[in-house]
């Protein structure tokens, strides 16, 4: 306390100075800073004594970015620049004429926003193939409705944005020769109106992946916290989360699946394998499904050629689907049979039956198309995206087998064969 | 060779002398170092000394200065001891900014 009282008188003078060199120090902070963003600053000095030096130039660049824009303009395009989220940065001035807004209306919007709804899809693969760098350059066209009213069909080409600092992509824009008004007979111009297929299944692939990605540590973390001693009355929260993430991780898993087969990119490694064995492994693997549902299982492997050639993992994930739609569409306490037979001769089958919800006549030619689940009822009492048949049936064929199923309508159970090659005489 | 070098008018004792701080060959400090020279012909013709510090050869001195950025030019004499930013590029600011007189009619 003294000493604050015996410096006071000390104080102002000490202050005065200690500000006079602050404010020294602020107008030189000042200086600098207007110089800096005058581009007349080259390098910076670190207070630990480290040099920054800052890229030359500038006033060049500028130059060379006028230039540049002023030869893309003369080419009747319009560029668009947007970042990783889509939403409009620059662009060139020609946008008037093309899209129908004055270049400043568009800066900060999406450029989705320009999309008509029903090619949104298209675009958004394009845009997702170049910014996760799956292609150079993207072609594709759209329906774009102007301020007007008016929809014009225009033309992209998309590309990845090399500047080194910034991440984003370039729409380089022009109009289709036709124009055309809403409900029109070119508003249903079949060129636009069909999305580039493959582009759209990359896109789901892509989704699928990244949306998996954060679910594998979860899992690892919700693991250690279901170990952990603390958390014991926790545990039945934990385990639903589980079963949540789990499931979520399987309907993406499902989903990257459904674009290979889509694409039937499906890479499969042929060998001769033990159906038998298989079959034994799957319904070890589907036991707590089973168990939970208390459903009888007939295993019945008559078949006295039981190699086939087929690919070890994909057989087992063809399996594994029929059987647990098997457990799912049964009834509690029901029953499911697995027959293995060498009919016809040269072939394996695997049938998979149960006497479950069965399928009825006008749905059983669909089951095989994706996204198919009976009617929207059956779909939330059963959960999934209804992509496992379609799954199973192109990995059936992918190892050159086939796979059908029957059902004598609702209620009276179904039954899905798989039929397989035999594998060659292995030479003993 | 020395870091820092000098260039000296007639006299290097002269009244006027400055000290300006440069990254090597970086493009805005060569600019200041020849518009300061250029400066200096026109308006003291007589009597004046460049002192030129690279930073990137003596950084410690750029910092003991209190150098924040480069190019910076300080007016050491006459007093009081001023400084100034950039590439100089504007003579009748520069002479303003340091409180020097111009010549009338060089």
């Amino acid at each position: 306390m003294n000493a604050t009282l015996d410096t006071s008188s000390a104080r102002p003078v000490h202050n005065l100075e200690k500000a006079s060199t602050l404010a020294l120090r602020l107008a030189h902070a000042e200086n600098a800073l207007l110089a800096f963003s005058c581009g007349q600053v080259d390098s910076i000095v670190d207070p630990g004594g480290k040099i920054y030096l800052l890229r030359p130039a500038q006033e060049n660049l500028r130059q060379n970015e006028r230039r540049l824009l002023a030869v893309i303009e003369s080419t009747g395009d319009v560029l668009v620049v947007v970042n990783r989220g889509g939403f409009i940065t620059a662009q060139s001035s020609a946008s008037l004429r093309v899209l129908g807004y004055e270049p400043a209306e568009m800066i900060g919007h999406s450029i989705f926003e320009l999309i008509r709804d029903d090619h949104l899809a298209a675009v958004y693969s394009a845009f997702f193939n170049v910014i996760e760098g799956f292609q150079e350059h993207a072609d594709t066209s759209f329906a774009h409705r102007a301020p007007d009213g008016s929809h014009r069909l225009i033309e992209a080409t998309l590309g990845k944005l090399r500047d080194g600092s910034t991440e984003g992509l370039v729409f380089s824009l022009r109009p289709m020769r036709t124009s055309f008004g809403p409900g029109t007979e070119a508003a249903r111009d079949e060129q636009v109106s069909a999305p580039p297929s493959l582009g759209k299944d990359r896109f789901i692939a892509v989704l699928a992946h990244e949306l998996r990605t954060p679910l594998s540590p979860a899992l690892l973390g919700l693991e250690d916290l279901q170990e952990d001693e603390r958390f014991t009355e926790a545990r039945p929260v934990l385990t639903m989360i589980r079963r949540n993430i789990e499931l979520q991780s399987r309907m993406l898993e499902e989903l990257t699946d459904f674009t290979m087969v889509g694409q039937k990119k499906m890479r499969v490694h042929l060998e001769p394998i033990d159906a038998h064995e298989s079959a034994r492994f799957v319904l070890e693997i589907c036991q707590s499904e089973i168990a939970a549902k208390a459903v009888e299982v007939l295993l019945d492997l008559r078949a006295a050629e039981r190699f086939v050639t087929a690919d070890p993992v994909r057989l087992q994930q063809v399996m594994w689907n029929l059987v647990k739609n098997a457990v799912k569409f049964s009834v509690a306490g029901g029953r499911i049979s697995i027959v293995t037979a060498n009919d016809p001769p040269g072939y394996l089958t695997i049938e998979v039956a149960d006497h479950g919800a069965g399928i009825s006549a006008d749905l059983l030619p669909r089951i095989f198309d994706p996204f198919q689940q009976g009617d929207l009822a059956m779909q939330q009492r059963h959960g999934g995206l209804g992509l496992g048949l379609f799954i199973a049936k192109g990995l059936a064929e992918a190892q050159e087998g086939t796979l059908t199923g029957a059902s004598a309508g609702l209620g009276s159970g179904a039954t899905f064969k798989l039929t397989l090659h035999l594998a060659p005489a292995l030479e003993l | 060779m020395n870091p820092s070098t000098a260039i000296s008018g007639h006299s290097t004792n002269g009244a006027y002398f400055f000290r300006i701080y440069v990254a090597g060959g970086a493009p805005n400090s060569v600019r200041a170092l020849a518009n300061l020279d250029s400066l200096c012909r026109k308006h003291f013709p007589e009597s004046h000394r460049i002192e030129v510090i690279d930073v990137l050869l003596e950084p410690m001195r750029a910092l003991g200065d209190a150098v924040l950025v480069t190019p910076t030019v300080v007016k050491v004499s006459p007093a009081p001891e001023q400084e100034i930013i950039g590439n100089l590029s504007d003579e009748g600011e520069v002479l303003r900014a340091l409180g020097l007189p111009a010549k009338e009619n060089p």
